[in-house]
């Protein structure tokens, strides 16, 4: 019994650890995507196109960064369509397209708002 | 993450309670939250396994999941007889005295060709042949002979059958079984040699034998059979 007692503690740690590094580690790097990519939106509305481009690479740099760590933990279907909507924003403002560049990057801020809410733990995602 | 920690969790107890409500009749050898845990940890483990795309972890954490509220009930089972008699249902009393309780048997839902195949299963062709029989609560059906119909037993007729326990394999495929040897205060000298009376060696036999009462059981690689008194009954310390 005593054994059985250890191992479901340790299974209790290990699943918990897991549980608040997952929605640390989501929570904190969708909120920076989001931060950057409002912050590549305000500047290309500015009309500072050259300035959004480079803030627009920081963010796929840092979101490439995170993304091998996120493969663990979240579905690779969510974390293909983040990479593909930062690689389309960034190739409508290189050819100077700011409708489909608006249309990317608000498409962008729904797809990094999912990835928080999937995993938060609400009523909703339970049931 | 926890999400899905929570999930499985939710629907451990969803699946639980749907095995009890379904009855015994559906469990066969389990019993219900040993049945669920099996259903599910097969599910759960197919998804990541076939798709690459799907986290280890999505697999691995609902296990975990399954794995502590299993341990937690099997703990709190051993400390609660009230929660396990919710969680694993109790022994059903269906034949008494010979009679066949049918109030019992509606209750379990349980046809009277269900009941004649589980006395049959039990080793009874004959209902009228059982005093008493009970569905356990993992579904499986035992039964227990008339009293007037049961063998006699050597306590009855005053015999002295002498101590009977677990034989000892001392040989298997060729193979020397060390453990049990010394479990059995014997040696490798010992057993050859009585090989050696038989034109043996250790390497010849497929599979070697004693019993508690000192009676050694040997088949050979042909398929040759001996049993001999190796052992005074007075000699045997296992």
């Amino acid at each position: 019994m005593r054994a059985t007692i250890i191992s479901t503690l340790v299974v209790a740690a290990f699943s918990a650890g897991i549980c608040a590094f997952s929605l640390s580690l989501i929570d904190h790097v969708s909120s920076e995507i989001d931060v950057m990519r409002a912050e590549v939106v305000a500047l290309a509305d500015d009309g500072r196109v050259e300035e959004a481009r480079l803030r627009l690479k920081q963010t796929a740099e840092m979101w490439l960064r995170h993304e091998r760590q996120l493969a663990v933990l979240v579905s690779h279907e969510t974390l293909h369509e983040i990479t593909g909507l930062i690689v389309e924003g960034d190739a409508n403002l290189t050819a100077g397209d700011l409708d489909d560049f608006t249309r990317s990057m608000a498409l962008l801020g729904e797809a990094i708002g999912r990835l928080g809410r999937d995993e938060r733990l609400t009523l909703s995602n339970l049931l | 993450m926890p999400t899905i920690f929570i999930r499985a969790v939710l629907l451990y107890f969803i699946l639980m309670l749907s095995m009890r409500g379904m009855g015994k009749r559906q469990l066969g050898q389990f019993q219900p939250y040993e049945f669920v845990m099996a259903m599910l940890i097969a599910n759960l483990i197919a998804t990541p396994m076939s798709n690459v795309s799907t986290p280890l972890l999505h697999g691995v954490l609902p296990v975990a999941a399954l794995y502590i509220v299993h341990a937690l009930i099997t703990l709190l089972c051993l400390r609660s007889d009230r929660l396990r008699a919710f969680i694993s249902g109790k022994p059903s009393l269906i034949i008494s005295k010979g009679v066949v309780r049918q109030e019992e048997l509606k209750r379990l839902c349980l046809t009277l060709s269900d009941l004649l195949e589980g006395l049959r299963g039990a080793g009874y062709l004959d209902p009228a042949e059982v005093g008493t029989a009970v569905m356990e609560a993992n579904g499986v059906i035992t039964a227990f002979p008339r009293s007037d119909r049961r063998p006699v037993s050597v306590g009855e007729m005053s015999m002295d059958a002498g101590y009977e326990g677990m034989p000892m394999t001392l040989i298997m495929d060729g193979r020397l079984q060390q453990h049990n040897l010394q479990c059995a205060r014997l040696d490798k000298t010992w057993l050859e040699s009585k090989l050696a009376g038989r034109s043996l060696c250790v390497e010849d036999v497929f599979l070697c034998s004693i019993d508690t009462q000192g009676r050694m059981t040997i088949q050979d690689r042909g398929g040759n059979l001996s049993q001999f008194q190796a052992l005074d009954a007075k000699e045997v310390g296992w």
